[in-house]
């Protein structure tokens, strides 16, 4: 009820400011502005929603809403990448990990304090006026924005239909290092992650050969090991084999 | 909301420069979506009960209307006049956006589907940059991105599974949710990777650019690497829309239901409907991404008399549709044949298949993938005859003999693996292992 | 190590029934197993009574199915359902002389009757009323293996669904009534065997000794035979 009660009044908002303001400016802009201000509006829920899925969800509309943008900038592929990545992997990981975390429903999880609230929003808005000075401080801002204009109709079609060789050929030659360093941070928590999700002892266990990565698939090794070591005799009658 | 689509859409439109008439729009969105896919995912639905019944020795539906025709008709009149009923300490509105979602994710993924070969026009080919004829498809929207926007739509459809399971207030159901989440993020790898080899090949990644160069250089599906592929990504694609022997978000036997526990009436049919709509969509996805489409084998026939007259047009559009439907029928087929045959696998089995032999066997496919790229497909990149005969012959017996390879060695690993465990499980337990004990280890997630 | 020959075969195996149900049987042809176009016919169903019995086998191959109401199986002698009360064709009269045997064997308790009465109060061996509660009754035969007149006997119909179940659900005699001919046509085995030839003859000839019995000591009646 809440986010359509906000949705509705930012859609109003958003048509109003569209009238008042942005009247020369075509119908683009005021696609802009009513995206824009759906998006900022579940940012606001995703951070005021108290059960945490609600939140999640809220996060889910902001990406999906942010994919719409990059839709009007005619970057497809970019929409498409945003949907998969955040909504097809994060979001799901995310709810995946509030289930596997608080109460696996979800809902009695709340957050009143201000106390905590505080850093993060000192953080959030600090972020904000950073990237807000960024953006207007950019020296070559305006003039960046009428050479992109610039180029001829059929690179610019060329760049819309091969836009991912073309963002793959410059991610690999111009922005090659930042990528790879991305990659090594990929692997690392990967690496993480699988040292994490070891049953405990099978690490300096060792003689019984290698771990399966990956506590979804429960193989008997480990128990084995349990066994071996001696956890538990009596405690577990079911694991004794009859 | 809606004059916003229209108008992204129109933007989009305009941007492509493509000058697509409204009516073309008007009957995709209103025959076509509305109306024609719904009408025959109700088919689908009886054309499995007909062949389930006949696996099994029996009839199938034959009581309402000739051949039982009119069944799912009538199935749906049912489901329409039950009580809609929301369990009380349901989230009203997740619980109703989950079966929405999950159905504009199925119907999302029909948008990009070249179901014809469309006319012929001038474009840049996308390996050597040469404008070429090639052909524009018949679909409702030709994507430059179509393969990646294919996975991030049917990406969505998990994110709904989810929300029917959590809402629910049914343990029932969030342990079947929770089930095809993890099911559904560990089989989309192998289904992403699957379909990586296509996209090298092909060098784009537009299901319609995909279809133009199988036309022309034979369907992918005839080569090595490209029928382990088509393989992989069958696979993958069952535990993807949840059909058997991949369906434990629904198993009926342990779960009830499963995620779509606490569903009843119109919205049960909406998961139902989405549910075969997207096991439609894959198995369109696959035609055209393997099985060449429309195309009819071992012939570029309809291609070169494209793009002349408009009715001639039509017509051959019509012969290509017709051709694709039968592939899909056939995939289609496939699935309800493995469906008959298999039982249930279980959870970790589940996870272990998609982990410790599709994934390595997907990677090890993708190096061969690129051998057949660099032998077959690149000494003839830009010649409009495709690729000779004996190149042809060498890729073919090269990658053959190492797909044999991978395809052993990867079971074998995979075999020995949990063989392994096995005895591992055995020599510290002291006794033989009855299926019992195996069975009796108890998961601890 | 298998290499997955098993996943293909098994998927040829049921291929092969899929195939077979095509090639063999009633699936070959239009038609239905007990005769008539198999799917157009929609709006027809045979006369009740009528029906094609259709003799299923070990051997049946192909489709299997049976089209209930259109189509039956063949009933068999012993198949029983709900107990019956045999009267004879010859004389009309009912086997029945109410000795409370069924009722006291029933294990669900689902049978009681009251017995006649003669002009002058005596009880007659006949019964007045006789029900059966067929919603109780268990089906098991027990009534008609006690019955040392072969009166109650177990019935082969199963088609008992209705609209009312607080009325019509408990049987009396006028429903329970069913001649010998009757019996003598869904059981021919039983009824022609020695036994329960003999057993006939004897229960005939006892029951009109009691009956003579009776109304000769309550005096002025007629015999009957």
């Amino acid at each position: 009820m809440l986010l359509l009660m906000l949705v509705s009044a930012g859609m109003l908002v958003a048509g109003l400011w569209e009238i008042l303001i942005f009247r020369e400016f075509g119908p683009m802009r005021g696609v802009f502005v009513q995206i824009a201000g759906a998006a900022v509006l579940c940012a606001v829920g995703t951070v005021l929603a108290r059960n945490l899925i609600h939140s999640a969800l809220y996060l889910v509309a902001f990406f999906f809403l942010v994919a719409c943008l990059f839709i009007m900038l005619e970057a497809e592929f970019l929409a498409v990448m945003q949907v998969l990545v955040f909504i097809g992997a994060v979001a799901i990981l995310l709810m995946f990990g509030i289930m596997l975390t608080q109460d696996v429903q979800g809902d009695q999880v709340e957050a009143h304090s201000v106390l905590r609230r505080l850093p993060a929003a000192i953080v959030a808005i600090g972020l904000f006026v950073m990237l807000a000075v960024a953006v207007q401080q950019r020296p070559d801002f305006s003039k960046a924005r009428t050479e992109r204009a610039a180029p001829s109709v059929a690179a610019r079609e060329r760049v819309l239909n091969q836009m991912p060789q073309e963002l793959g050929l410059d991610l690999m030659q111009r922005w090659c290092l930042p990528f790879e360093l991305v990659g090594l941070l990929l692997t690392a928590s990967l690496v993480g992650a699988v040292a994490l999700a070891q049953p405990v002892g099978s690490l300096s266990a060792g003689s019984d050969g290698t771990p399966s990565p990956g506590s979804l698939t429960e193989t008997p090794e480990h128990l084995s090991r349990e066994v071996a070591g001696g956890t538990h005799s009596s405690s577990r009658p079911d694991l004794v084999s009859p | 909301m809606n004059g916003l689509w229209v108008s992204i859409v129109a933007m989009k439109m305009a941007a492509l420069s493509e000058p697509v008439p409204w009516v073309a729009w008007f009957l995709w969105l209103f025959v076509g979506f509305a109306g024609l896919f719904p009408l025959l995912v109700a088919y689908i639905v009886w054309g499995e009960r007909k062949v389930a019944a006949r696996f099994q020795d029996r009839i199938g539906p034959n009581r309402v209307g000739p051949f039982g025709l009119l069944q799912s008709i009538a199935d749906l009149v049912k489901l329409l006049f039950k009580e809609d009923f929301t369990p009380a300490r349901a989230d009203f509105l997740i619980h109703a956006l989950a079966p929405v979602l999950m159905l504009i994710s199925a119907m999302l993924s029909l948008a990009v589907i070249p179901f014809g070969f469309g006319s012929v026009s001038m474009r840049n080919d996308p390996v050597t940059g040469v404008l070429r004829p090639t052909l524009t498809g018949f679909s409702a929207v030709d994507l430059p991105s179509g393969v990646p926007y294919l996975i991030a739509v049917s990406s969505i459809a998990s994110l709904g599974l989810f929300l029917a399971g959590w809402s629910s207030r049914n343990k029932y159901a969030l342990l079947g949710s929770m089930r095809s989440v993890a099911q559904m993020v560990s089989y989309e790898i192998p289904q992403v990777l699957a379909t990586v080899p296509i996209v090298l090949w092909s060098g784009t990644l537009s299901l319609t650019g995909i279809l133009d160069r199988q036309v022309e250089t034979g369907w992918y599906v005839l080569t090595p690497p490209g029928f382990m592929a088509f393989v992989i990504f069958m696979i993958s694609s069952f535990a993807e829309v949840n059909r058997a022997p991949f369906d434990l978000p629904e198993a009926e036997s342990e779960l009830i239901a499963g995620f779509h526990l606490e569903y009843s009436s119109m919205r049960f049919g909406l998961f139902f409907l989405a549910e075969y709509m997207s096991m439609f969509a894959v198995c369109c996805i696959c035609t055209t991404l393997f099985l060449g489409g429309g195309a009819i084998p071992f012939l570029a026939f309809p291609r070169g008399l494209l793009g002349g007259y408009v009715v001639v047009d039509l017509f051959l559009n019509l012969i290509t549709i017709l051709v694709f439907s039968l592939k899909v029928g056939l995939l289609i087929f496939l699935f309800f044949w493995v469906r008959a045959t298999l039982p249930r696998m279980r959870v970790d089995r589940l996870m272990a298949f998609a982990w410790k032999l599709l994934i390595p066997l997907c990677l090890v496919n993708l190096l061969i993938a690129a051998i057949w790229f660099e032998i077959v497909i690149r000494p003839v990149a830009g010649r409009p005859d495709g690729p000779g005969f004996l190149q042809w012959w060498i890729g073919f017996g090269v990658t053959a003999l190492l797909e044999v390879l991978a395809f052993f060695g990867a079971v074998w690993l995979y075999r020995q693996d949990s063989e392994h465990s096995l005895k591992t499980w055995r020599s510290s337990t002291g006794s033989k292992p009855s299926i019992i004990a195996w069975r009796s280890v108890p998961t601890k997630v | 190590m298998a290499f997955g020959r098993g996943l293909v075969v098994g998927h040829l195996v049921t291929l092969r029934r899929f195939v077979r149900t095509f090639m063999v049987g009633a699936g070959r042809t239009w038609q239905r197993r007990g005769g008539g176009p198999q799917r157009v016919d929609f709006f027809q169903s045979p006369e009740r009574g009528l029906e094609p019995v259709i003799e299923q086998t070990d051997e049946t191959e192909g489709i299997f199915t049976v089209e209930y109401p259109d189509e039956r199986l063949k009933v068999h002698e012993r198949f029983r359902v709900l107990p019956v009360l045999v009267y004879d064709d010859a004389d009309g009269g009912i086997r029945c002389t109410s000795c409370n045997i069924c009722a006291k064997v029933c294990p669900p308790q689902c049978i009681w009757m009251t017995h006649a009465q003669g002009p002058d109060g005596n009880p007659v061996p006949v019964p007045e009323d006789f029900f059966i509660d067929m919603d109780v009754c268990m089906n098991c035969g027990l009534c008609a293996e006690y019955c040392p007149f072969d009166a109650i006997k177990m019935d082969q119909n199963f088609e008992l669904a209705n609209y009312e179940r607080h009325q019509s659900h408990i049987f009396s005699m006028q429903d329970l009534l069913v001649s010998s001919g009757y019996y003598a046509e869904t059981h021919p085995e039983a009824w022609m065997s020695a036994d329960e030839q003999s057993e006939r003859a004897k229960a005939s000839k006892k029951k009109n000794q009691r009956l003579q019995k009776a109304l000769s000591s309550s005096g002025d009646v007629p015999r009957l035979d």
